[in-house]
């Protein structure tokens, strides 16, 4: 059974680039542009995980994952939250909205795979 | 119980003492006008260091307090906040602060309230300086990331998982799967956190472990993978013992008997100590255990006292010298079987060499054991030298030469009073204020230079200083006054500079509250004097003074000039011999009485009976005797009749006063080669009994 991941940024190269490593490691990869529209590819979806910016336009990461852990099927649902290294408050920030753990931007597509490795 | 540790604790104490040392040394030599890098990332290094060690060995007040050094540290080596002078101040108060640490922490004891309330104070000052450019946030967590241990054989970690793990998505699994690609892996769940099931939130997390995990791999990658779960202090990560430690009886049953490291706790704050035990008996008074435990520290501080650090080097050197013995010996047994033959001889003669050349390396090195560097004690003198200069407004700069030069421990022991009292005589009265110094031509800063070095058989200490020298019409016209010298004589220049050291002499109008009070100089004196060594003084009006202290490299062993006096041998110290010579007929004549005294280039010099002085035997005149040897102590001369030379030789002292009684002119007694005694001559001792007959007869 395959994961499948759902990575939420409002810059595409960014997406594009976590889609491909993701992808390179033999994971199915959803995307989406901000917290609205991840909401929306997500409902009715078996995600093994969720990836997410914090800055982005509609809707923050940091909503995106409050409104996720209020839906049942996400409850458990391991979530990322992507932060800069000055973002040091924006850890504790994601972890009291529910989020399970960080990447700390800039990130190597080996970091982000190590990271993946640690919570699925 | 004995303490498995307490061999690496002791590691731990002197290699942080060291470090503190350093930051010290560091610290004083800093340049606050060009402050360079290297030397902010070294005090940085040195905190960091004593912090990690701290915590391994279980001092985590050390490591607390260290811990703020180094954060105070960070922002100013990255170059964010400034060294000035108030915060190099704060530093070297914080480097007190640690020695006291260590000290207290080495004895077990907790740090007394009021070094505790000194280093509130300098934690708040320290915070507060801070606080005006606070450091980049990143860089306070960052020093406790590193602090990764390498090469351990791994880590005790107790680990409670979050409340809210599950609701995070927390994969708790996959924590002990990565933690189990570091090395083997046991873990003992710990469900005591779990609450009765009423009031029980079914998505709560109240799982918690104690893992034992064994890896060389460093506590960073530890850390990396609890980085998500862990919150506040949920997580306690523990080396475990070093490699070649006895383990303690807990850790061997957690490996063998699966008891679990939450049950070694609850047992182990079940046990009571020793007194606490007797007392609940009804044995004995509370009063009685903590004199009794004040007794047990006092030993401890004795054996401590007692020890002697040895470069293994220096061990090395004596196991294969003894290895050498051991085959010499071989060879002398095997020689002797074939005693009669000329290849037997052959033999014989060679290994009695070899055993020769054996015996004097083993006396030499096993001497060398008491040896240490002078360093010991000069180290202590830079931030000596900094306050006083500080406090007197002088500006001295402290120059240390030779601090690798090697004494006996006991000497480096007694040196410390002796040398801490002319280094500040040297900076208090010595060294002349600033605009004196501008006026006089010479620059500002005044430089005291500390100088140890080896001279044939003798250590040299030299305190040097650049500034008005000795006053030496203050001194006469102070001597007289005091009775010591007689008005209208003038004493020789280095008769005068000696006067210095006689007790209660001080030219200083205004006492000041660090020296100046004329006592301590004749100490001075005293100590230098009780290790068998002089003192000479050479000082130039407006240019300094020096002066130097004349050691014996070791106590036990003497350089000697053997001498027949009748039936007796005697031993000069090699040291005090000048010259001697043989009696031209005339040239000794007799004053007052039956005194001698003889011409020499011009100088009178007293000739002394030794046979007469030490046993009050009547010998009319030297003229039985047909040799001078002509020494010298404190600036004074004599001759002493001799009948013959015997030789030159080292020769090991036995202290007279262990084994018979304190003479006056002897400093002991040494056991010759053909097992006779002979006495070792005390020759400052000779010149006062002489000094003391001629008063007496005069």
């Amino acid at each position: 059974m395959g994961h499948c991941i759902l990575t939420v940024d409002d810059s595409s190269t960014m997406r594009q680039m976590i889609t491909f490593t993701l992808k390179g490691a033999n994971f199915d990869v959803l995307e989406a542009g901000d917290g609205v529209e991840a909401l929306e590819v997500a409902k009715g979806k078996k995600l093994s995980l969720i990836i997410t910016d914090v800055n982005m336009p509609r809707m923050d990461g940091i909503t995106l994952v409050q409104r996720l852990r209020a839906l049942p099927e996400f409850k458990f649902t391991p979530i990322l939250v992507l932060t800069t290294e000055s973002d040091a408050t924006m850890k504790q920030k994601g972890k009291e909205a529910g989020a399970t753990g960080w990447i700390v931007k800039p990130f190597s597509p080996e970091k982000l795979l190590d990271v993946v490795n640690k919570v699925i | 119980m004995s303490d498995p540790m307490a061999q690496f604790r002791d590691a731990f104490f002197e290699e942080a003492t060291e470090l503190a040392d350093g930051m010290e040394a560091t610290l004083l030599s800093l340049d606050l006008q060009a402050v360079e890098v290297e030397d902010l990332h070294t005090l940085f290094r040195a905190a960091h260091s004593i912090k990690g060690n701290a915590g391994t060995f279980g001092y985590p007040a050390v490591a607390a307090f260290t811990h703020t050094l180094e954060s105070t540290l960070e922002p100013v080596r990255q170059g964010a906040r400034p060294m000035t002078s108030e915060l190099l101040e704060l530093m070297l108060q914080g480097v007190d602060l640690i020695r006291s640490h260590l000290y207290h922490a080495r004895r077990e004891e907790p740090l007394p309230s009021k070094e505790q309330q000194a280093q509130s104070a300098l934690v708040a000052l320290l915070q507060q300086g801070g606080a005006a450019i606070p450091p980049p946030a990143a860089a306070t967590s960052a020093p406790a990331k590193q602090v990764a241990m390498e090469g351990g054989r791994g880590f005790a970690i107790r680990f409670e998982a979050p409340t809210d793990a599950f609701r995070r998505g927390v994969n708790l699994e996959r924590l002990f799967r990565e933690l189990a690609k570091l090395g083997p892996l046991q873990t003992w769940p710990d469900f005591s956190r779990i609450p009765p099931l009423e009031t029980m939130d079914p998505e709560d997390c109240h799982l918690a472990w104690d893992i034992r995990l064994e890896t060389t791999h460093p506590q960073i990658e530890v850390d990396e993978i609890f980085e998500f779960v862990q919150d506040g202090d949920n997580l306690r990560i523990q080396p475990l013992a070093p490699e070649g430690a006895v383990p303690c009886l807990g850790e061997i049953l957690q490996a063998e008997a699966g008891v679990s490291p939450a049950d070694i706790r609850q047992a182990l704050s079940q046990q009571k100590r020793l007194g606490e035990l007797l007392v609940d008996m009804g044995k004995v008074k509370p009063e009685a255990v903590s004199k009794a435990l004040d007794q047990q520290q006092k030993k401890r501080n004795q054996s401590e006292a007692s020890t002697l650090r040895v470069a293994t080097e220096k061990i090395d050197r004596l196991v294969n010298l003894v290895g050498e013995l051991v085959i010499t010996q071989a060879m002398l047994a095997q020689a002797s079987l074939q005693a009669n033959t000329i290849q037997g001889e052959e033999h014989m003669s060679s290994a009695l060499l070899q055993l020769d050349r054996q015996t004097r390396e083993l006396q030499e090195r096993v001497m060398g054991i008491r040896m240490v560097p002078v360093d010991m004690v000069f180290s202590r003198f830079p931030r000596m030298v900094h306050e006083l200069g500080k406090q007197l407004g002088k500006d001295v700069e402290l120059v240390m030469e030779g601090q690798a030069t090697e004494l006996d421990k006991t000497f480096i022991e007694m040196l410390v009073d002796p040398l801490t009292h002319l280094v500040r005589n040297a900076v208090d009265h010595g060294m002349d204020m600033k605009e004196e110094r501008i006026q006089a031509g010479k620059s500002a800063l005044g430089t005291i230079l500390l100088r140890a070095s080896s001279r044939g058989g003798h250590i040299h200490i030299e305190v040097k200083d650049d500034g008005r020298g000795l006053n030496r019409e203050r001194i006469l016209q102070k001597a007289i006054e005091r009775g010591l010298v007689a008005p209208g004589t003038r004493p020789s220049e280095e008769e005068l500079n000696m006067l210095i050291f006689e007790p209660g002499f001080s030219t200083v109008e205004q006492v000041s509250d660090l020296s100046g009070r004329g006592v301590g100089m004749d100490v001075v004196r005293q100590n230098v004097r009780a290790l068998g060594g002089r003192i000479e003084v050479e000082s130039a009006t407006g240019k300094g003074t020096t002066v130097r202290l004349v050691l014996p490299l070791t106590l036990a062993i003497l350089d000697g000039l053997t001498v027949r006096v009748g039936d007796e041998t005697y031993v000069f110290p090699l040291a005090s011999v000048l010259e001697s010579f043989q009696r031209q007929g005339s040239d000794v004549q007799t004053v007052k009485g039956d005194r001698e005294v003889i011409s020499l280039r011009g100088e009178f010099i007293p000739v002394v009976r030794l046979q007469r002085l030490l046993s009050g035997a009547r010998s009319h005149t030297s003229s039985e005797r047909p040799l001078l040897v002509l020494v010298e102590a404190e600036g004074r001369r004599a001759a002493m009749a001799v009948d013959e030379l015997l030789g030159q030789q080292q020769v090991v002292i036995k202290s007279l006063e262990t084994h018979y009684r304190r003479v006056d002119g002897i400093s002991g007694a040494t056991i010759l080669g053909d097992g006779r005694v002979a006495l070792i001559l005390d020759v400052p001792g000779l010149m006062r009994l002489e000094a003391g007959t001629a008063v007496v007869e005069a």
